[in-house]
């Protein structure tokens, strides 16, 4: 059903429900298939990384004639481990296709196999980020959450200026967008969790093939978004 | 992404033993809906109380000590924050959309019942910390509730300190949480309508929510990446939103940020928000006329079309509320002009709801009393929003108090006449308790005269150039020595309809426990949720078996029927084909 044609129909005219439009299934008792969910949701996550990329443009300056940008923007030589962290999520998320493909042809132990190797890879890449957060604290950009909160004395914005994150926002954007980024992977992770669990209990539980599908489908995406935010560290 | 879906624990559905389990971990859309709007309330009054020492403050300067300039900053903010989102959004979505939705499109539960409950549950945590931050050293912000950088975090704010980063962990808490309850309410109205429930058949109530629960979705990641974007710049030190500054004598850590990013961020979530608030006060406003004029809603499809565009278009607007930001005066032009367009569909809902009302068979029962009261202050809003849309006439006005006159009436006032309206409606079903008619036509007149007398004069002190979110006016040459008689008998009003309000909820509390019994149906309403099984609806809603819809909503007073209403799981009779409109 189109979204016109739904949208027209004219419900006054139409009693009974042998109608042109009243297509409804019974789905009394039916189990209800999560894609939708998901699908709503990654538009949530679209929604939520296209403000952020709209926010690193304009404070880039791109607006330079509409007044933002303050000039300060520099360029950041991304640090090798980027590419490799970006690296493991490629394949990561060629695992997670394999496994879709497995579980749907029923091959159980490629399935667990591809499963449990994606995961890894996801696992993997998380602590390649972490990493990449200590290189980049180690070369004097600090994450200084401790002279925020926690002194209780006099103001933490006062604390002398080479603690914080200062200097190129680029490097700012780069921990927001690794921080957020990273949360999705996690929650990735809890929903691969649930799958892993199933997918080694002793019967093959319903539905299974379908949860290990649309696993995958949020780990391409993912990585679609990792991608794109790649792209806009590099365009600095 | 494998949750647990209905068919997971059904059995046919997962029926908890203990009192705990059935009320506090409840999986059960009615319950958490409870949950939801009684949290709603409570943080809401939080709020009122606010507003009448903010009030006591205006009408009565220097008369409580305890009211110094902060606190009065900390008020407006907490009580227009709270006002909107954790009240207006927490009860219409998490409320109403828990509650209705699967009742009216014939489901069981929503798609996703433990995804629901944890919505609620961080929602309440999100009430949590934001009641915290009341605590803290230096209290709650005092930033307005837009919370613009750089002031709401330097120093000489109130709360700069504590106050808010509790503010902003507290709305990215609610997002979180209402992310999780708009996922469900979407899902559930694609995917969970029994069979012959199409999306035109759907009540208007339905409509507003499933709209309004779509633009939550894509509004709230605006807010989401503000505050975390404000809490790195807080926390962190970075220049997302700080320019360079020098605070106190003192330059400050920051860089080159830009406050106008922002706001342009908070007011892409801002302006959808109104309607996020609006959009199903709409929907459920035409359902109220409807069944209580016992008429079919006039123009149903265009009902639903415009709540679609007012939904598409009110991404386009955001900027009105930046005229005097100093933005490009282009852009000024064309978010006028876009502010402007929207007044289209809006007034043909309201044209429709008039012709509704007109030549209905009408029943003032105290539900349509709210519902009128709201055609006039939403009519009101509606209008002096005209005013503020354009550039040239918004330049003088804003920031005074005829801004805050006109979105009370807008978004204040008359979303919290339909929710008043609605209790009444639905209390019945929820409880299957009636109310008292007479402390409700009560509760309604003190109400609707009040916030008239409270609001109306504010515009006027708005023309005579009174600013907002001033503590006092002191030695101000352009403002007459009237304003502060109007500043009096507004503050007057504003006490007497706080007061008010305790006839509504000891009419709520005495009805729960004494009030006649309701029994099926008692407002010969058509549409689904009304013919469940058991009044109260029991756990699963519709019994052994679901319903099957035949009819929309709206068949009031067809010629030839036997009653005035023919509810939406009454298949056909014989030979009925067409209706008139
Ligand atoms: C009896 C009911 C109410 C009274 C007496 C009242 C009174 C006030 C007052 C006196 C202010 C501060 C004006 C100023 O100094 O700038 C204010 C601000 C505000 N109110 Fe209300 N209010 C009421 C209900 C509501 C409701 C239902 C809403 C829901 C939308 C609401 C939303 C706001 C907002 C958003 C602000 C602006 C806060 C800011 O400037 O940061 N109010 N209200
Ligand atoms: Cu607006």
């Amino acid at each position: 059903m189109s979204v016109i044609g739904t949208l027209t129909e004219k419900p006054w005219l139409t009693p009974g429900i042998d109608a042109a439009a009243i297509d409804r299934p019974d789905n009394d008792g039916r189990p209800f298939d999560p894609g939708i969910f998901l699908g709503v949701f990654l538009g949530v996550v679209t929604a939520l990384f296209l403000l952020i990329a709209s926010a690193y443009l304009m404070r880039m300056g791109v607006h330079g004639p509409l007044g933002h940008g303050a000039g300060d923007w520099g360029a950041i030589t991304e640090p090798p481990l980027l590419w490799a962290n970006t690296a493991i999520l490629v394949l990561s998320s060629l695992a997670f296709q394999g496994a879709g493909i497995a579980a749907g042809r029923g091959a159980r132990r490629a399935m667990r196999i591809t499963l449990i190797v994606g995961g890894a890879l996801g696992i993997a890449f998380l602590v390649g980020q972490v990493v990449l957060w200590r290189e980049l604290q180690a070369s004097g950009y600090f994450l200084a959450i401790h002279s925020g909160l926690c002194t209780v004395s006099g103001d933490p914005l006062a604390q002398p200026a080479d603690l914080f994150i200062s200097g190129n926002p680029a490097i700012a954007f780069l921990y927001l967008i690794m921080a957020v980024h990273g949360l999705h992977i996690v929650g990735g992770l809890v929903a691969w969790g649930r799958a892993i669990r199933r997918a080694f209990a002793g019967t093959v539980p319903a539905g299974l093939a379908r949860s290990v599908t649309l696993c995958a489908r949020y780990w391409h995406f993912l990585l679609l978004v990792w991608l794109a935010m790649f792209g806009l560290l590099l365009m600095t | 992404m494998a949750t647990v879906t209905i068919a997971d624990d059904l059995t046919p559905l997962h029926h908890p033993k203990t009192w705990i389990g059935k009320y506090v971990w409840s999986l059960d859309h009615k319950v958490i809906a409870i949950q939801y709007s009684l949290t709603a309330i409570a943080i809401g009054l939080v709020a009122l109380v606010l507003s009448a020492l903010m009030r006591l403050q205006l009408g009565f300067p220097g008369t409580f000590d305890f009211i110094q300039p902060e606190q009065y900053l900390q008020y407006v903010t907490m009580h227009g924050m709270i006002m909107v989102v954790y009240l207006l959004t927490a009860l219409l979505l998490g409320g109403f959309g828990n509650y209705l939705i699967p009742l009216m499109v014939g489901a069981r539960d929503m798609v996703f019942p433990f995804v629901n409950m944890l919505s609620y549950w961080v929602y309440l945590l999100a009430v949590l910390v934001l009641v915290a931050s009341f605590f803290v050293p230096g209290g709650p912000t005092g930033g307005g509730w837009t919370l613009y950088p750089p002031q709401t975090i330097t120093e000489g704010t109130p709360g700069h300190q504590y106050g808010i980063v509790l503010m902003l962990v507290s709305l990215a808490l609610f997002i979180v949480g209402f992310t999780m309850g708009g996922l469900n309410y979407v899902t559930t109205v694609l995917q969970a309508r029994c069979k012959g429930m199409t999306m035109m058949r759907m009540p208007c109530s339905i409509w507003g929510i499933f709209v309004a629960s779509i633009m939550a979705l894509l509004a709230f990641p605006a807010l989401f990446v503000a505050a975390i974007m404000m809490l790195f710049d807080r926390l962190a030190g970075t220049s997302f939103f700080m320019p360079a500054i020098v605070s106190m004598g003192q330059q400050l850590g920051h860089e080159g940020g830009s406050p106008i990013l922002f706001q342009h961020l908070f007011w892409f979530f801002g302006h959808p928000e109104v309607y996020i608030v609006a959009l199903p006060a709409f929907g459920i406003v035409s359902d109220l006329i409807s069944v209580h004029a016992r008429k079919n809603i006039f123009g149903y499809r265009m009902m639903v079309w415009a709540i679609v565009i007012i939904g598409a278009l009110s991404f386009f607007v955001w900027a009105h509320h930046m005229y005097v930001s100093g933005m490009n005066p282009y852009f000024g032009y064309f978010f006028a002009t876009s502010t402007l367009v929207i007044a289209i569909p809006t007034a043909i809902k309201v044209y429709n709801w008039l012709l509704t009302l007109w030549r209905g068979d009408i029943h003032l029962r105290v539900p349509l009393l709210f519902a009128i009261g709201f055609l006039f202050t939403f009519i009101h809003g509606g209008l002096t929003g005209l005013f503020l849309g354009n550039v040239s006439v918004d330049v003088p006005l804003s920031d005074t108090f005829f801004v805050v006159g006109h979105f009370h009436m807008v978004m204040g006032v008359s979303p919290i006449l339909v929710i008043f309206g609605a209790i009444y409606h639905w209390f019945p079903l929820i409880t299957g308790r009636m109310w008292n008619v007479t402390l409700g036509k009560l509760h309604f007149w003190i109400t609707l005269l009040g916030v008239y007398s409270i609001f109306l004069p504010m515009h006027y002190l708005g023309f005579l150039g009174v600013p907002r979110r001033y503590y006092a006016l002191g030695e101000t040459a352009f403002i007459p020595a009237s304003a502060h008689g109007a500043n009096e008998s507004i503050t007057i009003a504003a006490l007497i309809v706080a007061a008010a309000q305790t006839i509504f909820f000891a009419n709520m509390i005495w009805s729960l426990f004494r009030g006649p019994r309701a029994g099926h149906n008692p407002w010969g309403a058509a549409s689904l949720e009304w013919q469940t099984p058991d009044v109260p609806p029991a756990h699963g809603n519709w019994g052994p078996r679901l319903p099957v819809v035949y009819r929309w909503a709206y068949d009031y007073s067809v010629p030839g029927a036997a009653r005035d209403f023919i509810p939406q799981n009454e298949p056909p009779a014989d030979g009925e084909r067409h209706h008139p409109t």
